[in-house]
């Protein structure tokens, strides 16, 4: 009986989402562009390119055979780079939103399930963060000379640091909207007559925390991390496009507009391209986001009937 | 009701302490230290008188002892110099404060002009072509880079079509009252633009919650006009919700602002912070930074007190 009902919610789910046609749009949208990201490294060794490669002689071309979409004031394959520039920007968005996602549970659950000061505690610390103006605070946190805090400069000069520094950082301001979602959905279900009968049997509080609330409370967790992703991605293109973010020659769709300002008058297109990728992405995933959420507020609707 | 802004002043007020030293601790950890950039003009200067040098203005002391002494001036009101423009840090920063403010709130007051008609009607319209066409808009308003936002309208206004300026608060040697609102059209586009979309889906949301309400059906089987309805009594209800959050928001219109007056050169608080950590003006960066918390917590209190006065039910010394 249980597991019919779970295989129609399912179905439901499925048929709901599907039948959307954003939610389709996006979802194609966002697996085309990962597929086309993950094959890039193919394409540069066919074209024998490397979107470093400095080309002073051929600045500001327009698109041509060789270069799809034209070069930048530095000769460099727009194309390339703006592939490369995808990887980085998603992978922060992916990898911050589940860091900034996994946290959210945990403090979610653990203020939900136990209530009180915990509770308060937490959830004061939470309001805070969403309410103070966190841009000019990221920009002092990514000011940070991390070798006065003791970390060896070989790590720091570590090609990968920047990005690893940036998702950090976006991950520790990008938690308290998970909570608050993890810590609602936490104090409807705590109420329910299984929790009572695994507190009966004398669970504790981890058991009946990760084993019975959590896989109850999947939905908006699934729902606000969707929604994360594309914050992150703007956050991660507004510090980098600042200069704070990550540090060229690793390239990044924020990064990749620093110059497009002064140059605007020059060639226009290096501002048009990065930024729309950015827009798309960031629009595709807040579409995918919402259709979840409608598609999960059906299944419930189904659960009631 | 006093009590309980009496209460919340004085939470604010730990915060923004505690805000202050976290600031100050993080400040610290930024590349060099002022004795640093102050020797860049005497290269050849021995490490004895380097040592000394530090000694002479503490900064070889615990930070604890340093954030002690430097709150114990700012109590006093003197809050120091800024290193990047050689004048006292509130000289600097109350006239940029101002047009901070003067551009936060027009632009504010223009998404409120656009948010609450588009949401109703969003609201009262469902399904409808139009309602689909804002909830689609609405979704490409959060979703584009504001940063990006401005590159745009200065790519369209003054590089294609060449009619706004592209940068800067007013013309050299014109600075009329016309020049002025000339440079503000741009910016204010910008971060309005970058609030409307989130407003409206508020004002829609509240706004079609309100609607299911049985007093509306009362209201509207009285034989009311649909426009008295809508206006005096759902609109009402609906803006409770919406004061708070946009109140609320304040920190991120701010962060907007930042964006805003980086990209336009608006000579605002966000791009004096911007360039003040840049430039390792610590001092300045300080005190613009706490200056950008303390508006935000005062917003946050308005909303409170708002949010009581606006809803008669809310009873905060109840909650207590």
């Amino acid at each position: 009986m249980n597991a019919r009902i779970l295989k129609t919610q399912k179905s439901v789910f499925f048929s709901r989402f599907f039948n959307t046609p954003t939610a389709v749009i996006s979802l194609s949208f966002l697996l085309l562009m990962i597929l086309i990201i993950l094959l890039a490294p193919i394409y540069e060794h066919l074209r024998a390119a490397d979107p470093t490669r400095v080309d002073l002689f051929n600045r500001f071309l327009g698109p041509s055979g060789t270069y799809i979409l034209g070069t930048d004031e530095l000769g460099r394959d727009l194309m390339l780079r703006l592939l490369n520039g995808g990887k980085i920007s998603l992978s922060i968005g992916l990898i911050a939103s589940i860091i900034a996602g996994s946290i959210g549970t945990v403090l979610g659950l653990t203020s939900g399930y136990f209530g009180g000061k915990i509770d308060s505690i937490i959830m004061r610390f939470a309001d805070t963060i969403i309410s103070l103006p966190l841009l000019p605070l990221l920009i002092v946190f990514t000011a940070i000379d991390l070798s006065k805090l003791g970390i060896p400069q070989t790590y720091i000069d570590m090609p990968f640091f920047g990005t690893f520094k940036i998702i950090i950082i976006i991950s520790i301001v990008g938690w308290p909207t998970i909570a608050r979602l993890v810590r609602a959905s936490t104090l409807a279900v705590r109420e329910d007559d299984f929790i009572q009968v695994a507190l009966a049997q004398g669970y504790g509080p981890m058991r009946i925390m990760f084993k019975h609330i959590l896989p109850n409370v999947t939905s908006p967790i699934i729902v606000a991390t969707t929604l994360n992703i594309g914050n992150i991605i703007l956050f991660e293109s507004v510090l980098s496009f600042l200069g704070l973010g990550i540090q060229p020659p690793v390239a990044s769709w924020g990064n990749m507009l620093t110059g497009a300002q002064e140059l605007i008058y020059e060639d226009p297109k290096l501002a048009i391209w990065p930024g729309t990728l950015i827009f798309l992405t960031v629009i595709a995933f807040n579409f995918l986001g919402d259709s979840l959420q409608r598609a999960f507020r059906t299944r419930s609707i189904q659960i009631i009937e | 009701m006093i009590r309980f802004i009496i209460n919340r002043t004085c939470q604010s007020f730990i915060i923004l302490l505690v805000m202050s030293f976290f600031i100050y601790l993080l400040l610290g950890l930024m590349p060099g230290d002022p004795i640093d950039l102050l020797v860049g003009s005497d290269p050849t200067i021995s490490s004895d008188d380097l040592q000394r040098l530090k000694e002479l203005y503490d900064i070889d002391k615990p930070v604890l002892e340093r954030y002690l002494a430097w709150i114990t001036n700012a109590v006093q009101g003197n809050f120091g110099y800024s290193r990047l423009f050689a004048q006292p840090v509130m000289d600097i920063l109350s006239p940029r404060l101002f047009n901070s403010i003067t551009l936060m709130s027009v632009s504010l007051a223009l998404a409120l002009l656009v948010a609450i008609p588009t949401g109703i009607y969003a609201a009262t319209h469902p399904n409808s072509l139009l309602e689909k066409a804002i909830n689609f808009l609405c979704f490409a308003g959060i979703s584009i880079p504001p940063f990006w936002l401005a590159l745009l309208f200065i790519l369209l206004f003054s590089v294609f079509a060449g009619i706004l300026p592209a940068s800067g608060m007013e013309t050299i040697g014109d600075g009329s009252l016309i020049d002025r609102v000339h440079h503000m059209i741009l910016p204010v586009a910008t971060l309005s633009m970058a609030t409307i979309a989130g407003y409206t889906r508020h004002v829609s949301a509240s706004m079609t919650e309100v609607l299911q309400n049985d007093y509306i059906r009362t209201a509207r089987a009285k034989g009311l006009l649909e426009k008295s309805v809508l206006w005096r009594h759902a609109l009402k209800n609906a803006l409770i919700p919406v004061v708070t959050i946009i109140a609320l928001d304040f920190g991120s219109l701010f962060s907007g602002a930042l964006i805003t007056e980086t990209m336009f050169s608006w000579l605002g608080m966000g791009k004096t912070i911007y360039d003040a950590i840049i430039a390792s003006d610590y001092n300045l960066a300080l005190i613009g930074l706490l200056l950008a918390t303390l508006l935000t917590l005062t917003a946050n209190i308005m909303a409170d007190i708002a949010y009581a006065t606006l809803d008669p039910r809310i009873n905060y010394q109840k909650k207590n």
